[in-house]
């Protein structure tokens, strides 16, 4: 089990990537910074075996989208939003860019694993098997929650923001 | 803006190929796709240039991992022995109160200082000092000399929050800095240093809560040792002679 020093030095060596990653979803560096650095103050009291950076980008991932199902984050997310740190977009869901404000419009329809196939696949733009691999389900199941975040983005598409009554 | 000339190389497998951390194979891979992918070669120079200040993580007192107890009888409950322990300790200072205060002296409050570090909402709530004497720098000093100058370092629950800096001696209380707001974490610079003199020990406080924070104008040396926002430092003059 790594101890806190191990994992300090995990800090420092990948913390700069998740970081860049949070930044991705959540278009802003300071709660970027806040998910990397919380995330990390949680593994010096909880230390896991195996922190690898496909472990620990899932992690950032999965905390990223909790700071998005917040309404009041959401709001003061999609206010400040620096578009610039989503960076090159490379991959589209139905010519839809997956990125701040598609997430948040999606955050009240969707599931959360669902949520986090649509951040592997069309944020962190890996492939669907990719995707599977670092989710550890099938190819199959990764088709089934991109089918179901479809549907839901035809419905946004056909009724307009108005969709997300909450959001 | 040119597309990807096959499947993008995910952010993930970008970062572990800075990072080194590929297989040869899959980062022979990597390296013919990015020959050929503006797109993608663009994603991996954008992250050899950026350049992320991570935050401070701090290590003392956080090396123990949690230990998971066993189910305890109610009676060994941390919540009902916790209360327990709350009761006598309430028992006990309302007698030495009563007590004191026969002695013709009037009742006193216990005369403590809150702890230099602390559990609240959120988080914790904590005091860092650094010293400097003559150019040398000295982390978490134990005493003071005439003209020691000192920073302080404040750990608290993350947020925006004000911190205000409160020094006693003798009795006195002192502000050498201006109530700042900042943005909370683990070790926080407070802009600005003061100096110390005096024969007597010294009390630096750190008062870190919600805005507005601190009303200077309210405290007194009483009201700052019951404060539950406030962590606390003393430090005796030195005694040895350099």
């Amino acid at each position: 089990m790594a101890d806190a020093t191990d994992t300090v030095a995990l800090y420092e060596k990948y913390g700069p990537a998740l970081v860049r990653k949070a930044e991705r979803i959540l278009l802003c560096s300071d709660d970027a910074h806040d998910v990397v650095h919380g995330l990390f103050v949680d593994l010096m009291q909880r230390p896991e075996k195996h922190m690898d950076l496909p472990y620990l980008y899932r992690a950032v991932t999965n905390r990223s989208l909790n700071v998005l199902r917040d309404r009041k984050n959401r709001a003061r997310l999609l206010d400040r939003q620096q578009g610039a740190l989503r960076g090159p977009v490379r991959s589209r869901i139905d010519d839809h860019v997956v990125d701040l404000d598609l997430l948040a419009r999606l955050t009240e329809l969707v599931d959360a694993r669902t949520l986090e196939v649509l951040v592997c696949c069309f944020v962190d733009d890996m492939s669907q098997q990719e995707a599977a691999d670092h989710l550890g389900v099938s190819r199959k199941t990764i088709g089934k929650r991109l089918k179901k975040a479809r549907q839901r983005l035809q419905r946004i598409a056909a009724n307009g923001p108005e969709e997300v009554s909450n959001g | 803006m040119a597309s990807c000339v096959g499947q993008p190389i995910s952010w993930l497998v970008l970062e572990q190929y800075a990072l080194d951390e590929l297989p040869p194979v899959r980062a022979a891979q990597v390296s013919a796709h990015l020959e050929a992918c503006e797109l993608c070669r663009n994603c991996a120079d954008s992250i050899g240039a950026s350049r992320v200040a991570l935050r401070p993580l701090e290590v003392a007192d956080r090396a123990a991992p949690k230990r998971v107890s066993p189910r305890r009888p109610w009676w060994r409950r941390p919540v009902f022995a916790g209360g327990l322990a709350a009761a006598l300790v309430a028992t006990a200072v309302v007698l030495l109160w009563l007590r004191t205060g026969k002695d013709g002296q009037g009742p006193q409050l216990a005369q403590q200082w809150p702890p230099q570090r602390l559990q609240v909402k959120g988080g914790e709530l904590a005091l860092a000092l650094v010293g400097e004497r003559g150019g040398v720098v000295r982390h978490e000093p134990r005493s003071f000399r005439d003209g020691d100058r000192f920073k302080v370092l404040v750990t608290c629950p993350p947020g925006r929050s004000v911190a205000d800096v409160v020094v006693v001696q003798d009795g006195k209380v002192f502000y050498p800095l201006a109530a700042q707001t900042i943005s909370c974490g683990n070790r926080v610079v407070l802009d600005g240093a003061f100096r110390v003199d005096g024969a007597s020990p010294i009390t630096i406080c750190a008062v870190v809560g919600p805005p507005p924070g601190l009303d200077r104008r309210a405290l007194d040396v009483d009201r700052l040792r019951r404060s539950k926002r406030a962590v606390c430092q003393t430090l005796p003059p030195a005694t040895s002679k350099r």
